[in-house]
């Protein structure tokens, strides 16, 4: 009986090859995009699962309320410890810091000596780190590997580098022309789906001279952290009680209300965007459940496809059906058949969806700009979800046209040549189906939209400050004195047209705060603010406007403030002028306002305009801007590099243009983008097949009835506007269900913006309008070509 | 085997009911072969689908091998179909994507027979009508004539009770039409009960019982003369 069913269904897959195309091809790219969709939620849900009692891992993090609310993984380096003393809570605790990229190892076998440079991952750790992270030990002891004195553990590849084949522990490198590390254990290469990436991990014991950080609580570095793991049955909510107040406790009391720290579970670490981890990404869960989404659309709608083209070609099986049950054929056994062929289809397109998202995984990895890694038939859950995939399938597309073509009362299937399908009066299934996959498509077009438009917002947004040829470059070390020598050198030079420092550059994510006092007459004002130490090249160096007053005069402590007119208001004041000449108290120091600065965006346009102050303090400089004459930007590039060179000889310049230092900021939302682009985009192409099958279809069934209509002196436009009337309707009515959703969506997606744009009607008017050109396109070939047909030609058949 | 008691079908439309059969009384007994006749549009059609059990009658009552068809659920009758009812139409109605061979074959895939023995009644069946030669090939690549002899070895491969055959022959030539009808008088000899529409009188007397409706009323009910030869 399966084999008469096989054989059935490969006749007809043949018989009717345009159709099953469509069938097949729209169910591989909605299969083969859901696949994608799953590679990636299962690529980044899959982050540091080889740690056993991963439940147990936890970050030390802190909440500074200081100015305005900030997150920060950055800890100063006495934390882990001081932490190691005051808790027994704890199995193990380490500090990780990874502030020493970009360095080189020597090795010296025999008389050769063999030069390495290492970009990244590199991580100074306690030894307890291995009781606390799972690593796979190729040799060496993970309980004494890193407790000697400069030790260091690599992993496989490096060893194989440095070493060959030989045996690598117990031998030494030399870690950037500072220290011999000997080599006390080899790893196996950490999986790509890490934010503990590591390739060496060396002892944080150095010796006196080597020793590294710093010993007060004042400073942190944005990569240093502190990992730990809680004993068993130890309730992290009271641990998070002590830690509450204990940065305070051990720095100053002034912080003890404002800087808390906490534990942040280490499954947290991929998808908590408020701290960066070693691998600088992170993936909010909404993003991903948006994908989700995303990747479902395709899939139903392709079993749309499938079900309205198995409708309509269910009307060509009719007389079998019907000869099937006269020779008594149970329902069941129809329905089976018509699954059976289901089946057949799904499997066939299984296989193109595999070709298709090995080919987009590719185009993915590039989007992405980090690759997966894994094969597509490496993980058992691909397997696994490929089959719910088809199971999923079949019972979607096939069920429904199954039943329905069962249910045929079979002297009437016999007897015509084509059932109906229409259920009298209302709207028919069919057209509901293809209302769906309209209202898909055109949620899923406005949707783009307005993530693009948005975008672009945010990349060409005025921010109230002049980004072309601005290079900044941070300063590795601080000091006045330094930054009079880069001053002087560059100052002669023609390339450049100013050259600015200060702590963090005009705009910037994550900044410095405080708090300033004011007594405007009525009350003492006691508000926060952002504070940027700048010199008083600022001005000219970022193109930053000067609303009131004067500009500041360079000294070596701040003697007068410049402030930005968020800042004016803040003073509860109404006036830039009224500013000018009021003294405010800020971190201690008392200093008259001098000038007023336009406001202009310090940092991303995810967020709004801070009050700000602007004080001079050349030793709490960190980067240096320079605005570069745009005809000389590589002569420029060339001399700032030789001028930083020799006034840091032992660090690597970077610089970035501002430009680019911005758009980086959206980072996640041009990734984002560009991914939904690609998925929208198959989603469309999915639907306008289905479309075109079934206006084909009927434009076939209603030859006679165009020929006719010629006949009788029926234009070509009249028909087309027949053939098309229906259609167009639908897409109407798609809209009027697609537009109240898309707005929902996306306002709540833009109100995580400061700045957004606003939703125009040109969006929705944009949605609707491409997806009647999609239909009209779709469709317009079929009713055209019947609309230019001969009738004589198309009633001759009858 | 059959018995209609003032059975009507009749079709309703708003305001009239226009009816299709009216009051027939129609007893059919195993081994018969009953020939209905009369003119088109008579209704012949119509009644031998609610003996087939592919229509409903509208009132009436009828006993299909004692049990009243009414009360029959739609799984009980497809049963029925499977093991008790075969038909031939005039239009062959041969499933187009399968061959010869498979198109015999599939009522037997339906009663569940097993491969060696399902193979044998096919070849059997094969055999019996002569197109051994053509069990490769597809419907459309047949004539008239022999679609219509794959037809009836379809409807009686799987050995039915009863053979309703509605115009077996009227897409057919006279010499093609004889043919069938030597085997539906063979299938009778060996006790096979047939029911078959004709508008031919030559074909009616391959019959023993002639019955004769008009205007979906039994205008008459006889018997076939003498054998015919
Ligand atoms: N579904 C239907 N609705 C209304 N009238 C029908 C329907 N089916 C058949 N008829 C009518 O019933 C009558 C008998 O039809 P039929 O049994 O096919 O006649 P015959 O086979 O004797 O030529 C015809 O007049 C036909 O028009
Ligand atoms: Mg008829």
């Amino acid at each position: 009986m399966l084999r008469n069913y096989i054989i059935i269904s490969w006749r007809n897959l043949l018989k009717n090859k345009s159709y099953s195309s469509i069938n097949i091809l729209g169910l591989a790219l909605g299969i083969g995009g859901a696949c994608l969709v799953f590679l990636l939620v299962l690529f980044e849900t899959g982050f540091d699962k080889q740690h056993p009692d991963a439940d147990r891992i936890y970050r030390v993090v802190l909440e500074n309320n200081y100015y305005g609310k900030t997150y920060s993984q950055a800890i100063p380096y006495p934390v882990p410890e001081s932490l190691r003393g005051d808790f027994d809570q704890f199995e193990a605790i380490s500090i990780v810091d990874t502030n020493e990229d970009n360095t080189v190892i020597t090795v010296q076998q025999g008389n050769q000596i063999e030069r390495f440079k290492e970009e990244k991952g590199i991580a100074f750790v306690d030894p307890e780190f291995f009781e606390i992270f799972h690593y796979k030990w190729l040799s060496g002891d993970p309980k004494q590997a890193l407790i000697e004195q400069r030790s260091v553990v690599i992993s496989e590849t490096l060893a194989l580098k440095y070493f060959g084949d030989a045996d690598p522990v117990g031998k030494m490198l030399n870690f950037h022309n500072r220290y011999d590390l000997k080599v006390t254990g080899v790893v196996e290469d950490h999986p790509k789906q890490t934010d503990i990436p590591f390739n060496m991990l060396i002892s944080m014991n150095l010796g006196k001279e080597q020793k590294r950080g710093w010993d007060g609580w004042d400073a942190s570095s944005g990569r240093v952290h502190c990992y730990l793991k809680l004993k068993p049955g130890i309730e992290v909510a009271s641990i998070n009680a002590q830690l509450e107040e204990y940065f305070g406790q051990h720095h100053h009391e002034e912080y003890a209300q404002s800087i808390i720290m906490f534990l942040q579970p280490l499954k947290d670490l991929h998808f908590d965007n408020r701290f960066d981890n070693f691998n600088n990404r992170t993936v909010s869960e909404r993003t991903l459940w948006a994908m989700g989404l995303v990747g479902l659309s395709l899939l139903l709608t392709s079993c749309i496809n499938f079900i309205n083209i198995n409708t309509v070609l269910a009307t060509n099986r009719s007389k079998e059906i019907g000869v099937r049950k006269v020779m008594g054929s149970a329902r069941v056994q129809l329905i089976l058949q018509f699954m059976t062929e289901t089946l057949i289809i799904t499997l066939i397109s299984i296989v193109g969806a595999i070709t298709l998202a090995k080919l987009g995984l590719v185009k993915m990895e590039s989007l992405l700009g980090y690759s997966f890694g894994l094969e597509l038939f490496d993980a058992m859950t691909l397997v696994g979800f490929l089959f719910i995939l088809i199971v999923v399938v079949c019972l979607l597309a096939g069920l429904y046209p199954a039943f329905l073509i069962s249910g045929f009362n079979p002297l009437e299937a016999i007897k015509k040549t084509g059932i109906t399908l229409k259920s009298p009066g209302g709207f028919s299934l069919r057209s509901s189906l293809v209302v769906t996959q309209l209202v898909i498509s055109q949620i899923l077009v406005i949707c783009t939209l307005v993530v693009a438009s948005q975008l672009k917002y945010f990349i060409e947004a005025p921010l109230g400050l002049d980004r072309e040829a601005v290079v900044e470059f941070p300063l590795p070390v601080k000091g006045k004195d330094k930054v009079e020598q880069i001053t002087n050198q560059l100052q002669q030079s023609t390339a450049i047209r100013s050259i600015s420092f200060s702590n963090t550059g005009a705009i910037s994510n994550g900044g410095w705060g405080g708090s300033f006092e004011y007594d405007n007459g009525r009350e003492v004002v006691d508000e926060s603010t952002a504070v940027k130490y700048v010199d008083q090249n600022f001005i000219d160096t970022y193109g930053v406007q000067l609303a009131a007053g004067e500009n500041l005069i360079n000294s070596d402590s701040a003697t007068m403030f410049l402030v930005n007119e968020a800042f004016v208001k803040s003073m509860g004041l109404n006036d830039n002028d009224q500013a000018i000449g009021e003294y405010v108290k800020f971190w201690g120091v008392e200093a008259p306002v001098v000038g007023v600065l336009k406001d202009f965006n310090t940092s991303s346009l995810h967020n709004p305009i801070k009050a700000c102050i602007f004080l001079t303090g050349p030793n709490s400089f960190f980067m240096g801007a320079v605005k570069l004459n745009p005809t000389n930007i590589e002569q420029a590039l060339a001399e700032i590099q030789e001028v930083w060179t020799t006034v840091y000889p032992n660090h690597i310049f970077e610089y970035q243009f501002l430009d680019e230092t911005i758009e980086r900021f959206y980072r996640e939302e041009q990734k984002l983008s560009k991914l939904v682009k690609l998925f929208v985009s198959l989603a469309i192409v999915i639907g306008a097949m289905g479309l075109f099958g079934l206006v084909s279809f009927v434009a076939r069934r209603r030859t006679k009835e165009v020929g006719v209509r010629k006949v009788l002196g029926a234009s070509a436009a009249s028909v087309v506007l027949l053939l098309s009337r229906h259609f167009v309707l639908l897409t109407l009515v798609a809209f009027l269900i697609a537009a109240p959703v898309s707005y929902y969506v996306m306002q709540s997606w833009l109100s995580n913006f400061s700045f957004q744009i606003d939703l125009g009607v040109w969006v929705f008017i944009a949605g609707f309008a491409a997806s009647v050109l999609i239909v009209t396109l779709t469709i317009g070939y079929q009713t055209v070509r019947s609309a230019l047909a001969n009738p004589v030609d198309s009633l001759r058949y009858e | 085997m059959i018995q209609l008691t003032n059975l009507d079908k009749y079709y309703s439309t708003k305001f009239t009911r226009t009816f299709v059969l009216k009051g027939i009384d129609l007893e059919i007994k195993s081994g018969e072969f009953v020939t209905i006749m009369g003119p088109s549009g008579a209704g012949k059609s119509t009644l031998l689908n609610i003996i087939g059990m592919l229509d409903e009658a509208s009132a009436g009552e009828y006993l299909f091998m004692d049990e009243p068809v009414y009360k029959i659920k739609e799984r009980k009758r497809s049963e029925l179909h499977k093991h008790h009812i075969g038909f031939v139409f005039q239009a062959y109605h041969l499933i187009d994507e399968l061959t010869v061979y498979e198109n015999i074959e599939t009522p037997l895939l339906y009663k569940g027979i097993k491969g060696k023995e399902r193979k044998s009644m096919v070849a059997d069946m094969l055999d019996r009508f002569n197109i051994v030669a053509k069990k490769d090939l597809f419907p459309e690549q047949l004539s008239g004539g022999q679609q219509q002899l794959v037809g009836v070895a379809r409807a009686i491969v799987g050995q039915p009770k009863l053979l309703l055959a509605d115009e077996p022959t009227g897409n057919l030539h006279t010499e093609q039409g004889h043919i069938i009808m030597d085997i539906f008088k063979k299938l009778n000899q060996q006790g096979m009960t047939i029911i078959q529409v004709t508008h031919s009188e030559e074909n009616a007397q391959y019959g023993k019982r002639i019955v004769q409706l008009v205007d979906g009323m039994v205008k008459s009910d006889d018997l076939v003369a003498a054998e015919a030869g």
